[in-house]
């Protein structure tokens, strides 16, 4: 698939612009502060309905302006799909695909599959586990229907079950009350593990086979921390996962109120990277770390394509200026030109070919 | 100098606006609609509220609203006595009604717990509903909550507490909506209509 135009109105510097695109390779250049990472967040909008930055909807609004849109033309194999998302200050978010409405962000996100690789992805093997559980996260609510809403309902019990806990400073809450909030975990709980646990499975393979290209014959290797090891939870099924969740939540309850907080569950599990079996967040070093992060970029990417018989679209944001030149050789080699890649960079490339875009001042010129 | 209205008139425009779905304009009709009415009706509603206040309560028993001791289901002698329904609020014993498919007895907890709203099981009408239990007699107890996370909660928090007494739980199932097409209904009602299929 590929993104052919987007309309950027009132969306961070940018006030009115439209874009078309290269089906294949789209450089956007300019210097700092222009707003080039804006026009990569302004496309990934379109396809998660949020910033990938973190921010909130109401940051991302042209200065002094009450709305945005960001909308844009997809072309996919076999449909062409008008995607639309607007916001409006104090309002509802709008989001329309070929102009029909759609109410639950489950129906938008997945229809427009992008792989986004941000100097944030960088730190993905060093820092804590949160970020790994975001590129997890992130990827799974675009490959399979569903996900994304059965993460939302998690977190939802989990915010209620964690108020509960905090409860507990000012008074005795009794087992029996947080019992249902630790039901209602392991039900939803079982269903994400066993999900995460299914793509590792594949992600694995791919992760490895770009690694080896990357590094020359080391060997990358993903295990998922949970409260079982992955092995013994690979051979359970969703049922026998969701007893087992829940009788270790009830034996941490103790724990839990005490530190007023919830302390176990897929909210807190890890995903762990070995090169040559050691772990890569303590013995890696920091060029291996980046090598890393390539190759799990490469094969979320990888994966996207298997899974969803069409290529995803890149978008590589500010990535090949944290890369020494070796490193973003290899990078640019393993991507394949049928998939359309954006790339920021400060410099104009010429060794690579493809539409050239300058960015100034909130506005994009077509080189 | 700005015209205002007279105070006793917008005096009752303010209450008025205080209504749920009233605004500004709507309340303004409304006052003056009460002024030109009839003697009889206006004062008929006027003299409504305070009455209704001062007799509608709480049923004793199962806390649907009454005016007098028991709420007329509670007295009801046709009804079926060993089953109890437990619902969110009053007005879902109206839709349980309509269903025209329930003969038994009720009981409103007036909320579902939620901590984040800073409603426990001690805020809602557990205990009597617990007291009515031990009393004997009732068999099977339907939980009606609502398909919310709170809702479902809420039916485990019971649950767990009525499972003791040795007295059948049921929960009402959650699926697609009769007469409904199934390419509309959205992944997590199916699953869970699919979680529980029945034999056929």
């Amino acid at each position: 698939m590929y993104l052919q135009n987007l309309r950027i109105n009132n969306f961070r510097n940018y006030e009115d612009q439209l874009i078309e695109f290269d089906p294949e390779l789209n450089l956007i250049c300019g210097d700092n502060a222009q707003g080039k990472s804006n026009l990569l967040e302004a496309i990934a909008y379109l396809s998660l309905t949020s910033s990938f930055r973190g921010v909130k909807d109401n940051e991302l609004l042209c200065w002094n302006k009450d709305y945005f849109f960001v909308c844009g033309e997809l072309i996919k194999k076999i449909e062409k799909l008008d995607l639309r998302v607007g916001y409006q200050r104090q309002g509802r978010k709008i989001w329309q695909i070929n102009k029909e409405a759609k109410n639950r962000l489950a129906d938008i996100v997945g229809i427009f599959h992008t792989v986004i690789f941000s100097p944030e992805d960088l730190l993905l093997v060093k820092e804590g586990p949160q970020l790994r559980r975001k590129f997890l996260n992130r990827q799974m609510s675009q490959l399979y229907d569903g996900f994304c809403q059965t993460l939302i309902k998690y977190n939802k019990i989990l915010k209620q079950k964690n108020t509960l806990l905090k409860e507990s400073r000012a008074r005795i809450i009794n087992d029996e009350e947080i019992e249902p909030w630790n039901e209602q975990l392991s039900e939803l709980g079982a269903i994400i593990i066993k999900k995460r646990l299914d793509v590792l499975t594949e992600l694995k393979v791919f992760a490895a086979e770009k690694h080896r290209i990357l590094s020359q014959e080391e060997q990358l290797d993903l295990c998922y921390e949970s409260f079982l090891p992955e092995s013994q939870m690979q051979q359970m099924t969703v049922e026998e996962i969701k007893d087992a969740l829940f009788m270790v939540l009830k034996n941490k309850i103790i724990i839990e109120k005490k530190a007023a907080v919830s302390v176990l569950g897929p909210h807190r599990d890890d995903l762990s990277i070995f090169i040559n079996q050691k772990s890569a967040r303590n013995f890696a070093s920091q060029g291996q770390q980046k090598s890393c992060a390539i190759a799990l970029k490469l094969a979320e990417l990888a994966l996207a394509e298997q899974k969803k018989g069409e290529k995803p679209v890149l978008l590589l944001d500010d990535v090949m200026s944290e890369l020494d030149s070796g490193r973003q050789e290899c990078l640019l080699s393993l991507l394949k030109r049928d998939i359309q890649t954006f790339i920021t960079d400060t410099k104009q490339r010429s060794d690579l070919s493809g539409h050239l875009f300058i960015v100034k001042g909130g506005k994009v010129l077509k080189a | 100098m700005q015209y205002r209205y007279p105070e006793s008139l917008a005096n009752l425009i303010k209450y008025l606006a205080t209504l749920p779905g009233i605004g500004p304009k709507t309340a303004q009709r409304l006052a003056f609609h009460l002024l030109n009415e009839s003697e009889e009706n206006a004062l008929g509603l006027a003299r409504a509220i305070p009455e209704a206040r001062a007799k509608v309560r709480r049923c004793l028993v199962c806390g649907n609203l009454t005016d007098g001791r028991l709420c007329a289901i509670c007295e009801d002698i046709d009804r079926d006595r060993s089953v109890i329904c437990v619902v969110e609020q009053t007005r879902d014993i109206f839709a349980m009604e309509r269903s025209r498919s329930y003969n038994g007895l009720y009981h409103i907890l007036h909320g579902t717990i939620s901590p984040l709203e800073g409603r426990g099981p001690e805020q809602l009408n557990i205990a009597a509903l617990m007291n009515r239990l031990r009393e004997g007699g009732v068999k099977e107890v339907v939980m009606a909550t609502n398909s919310t996370v709170e809702g479902e909660a809420t039916a485990l928090y019971l649950a767990r507490l009525i499972k003791p007494l040795e007295i059948r739980v049921t929960r009402i199932a959650h699926g697609i909506p009769v007469g409904g097409d199934l390419e509309y209904a959205d992944e997590a009602t199916l699953a869970q209509a699919l979680c529980g299929r029945k034999e056929l």
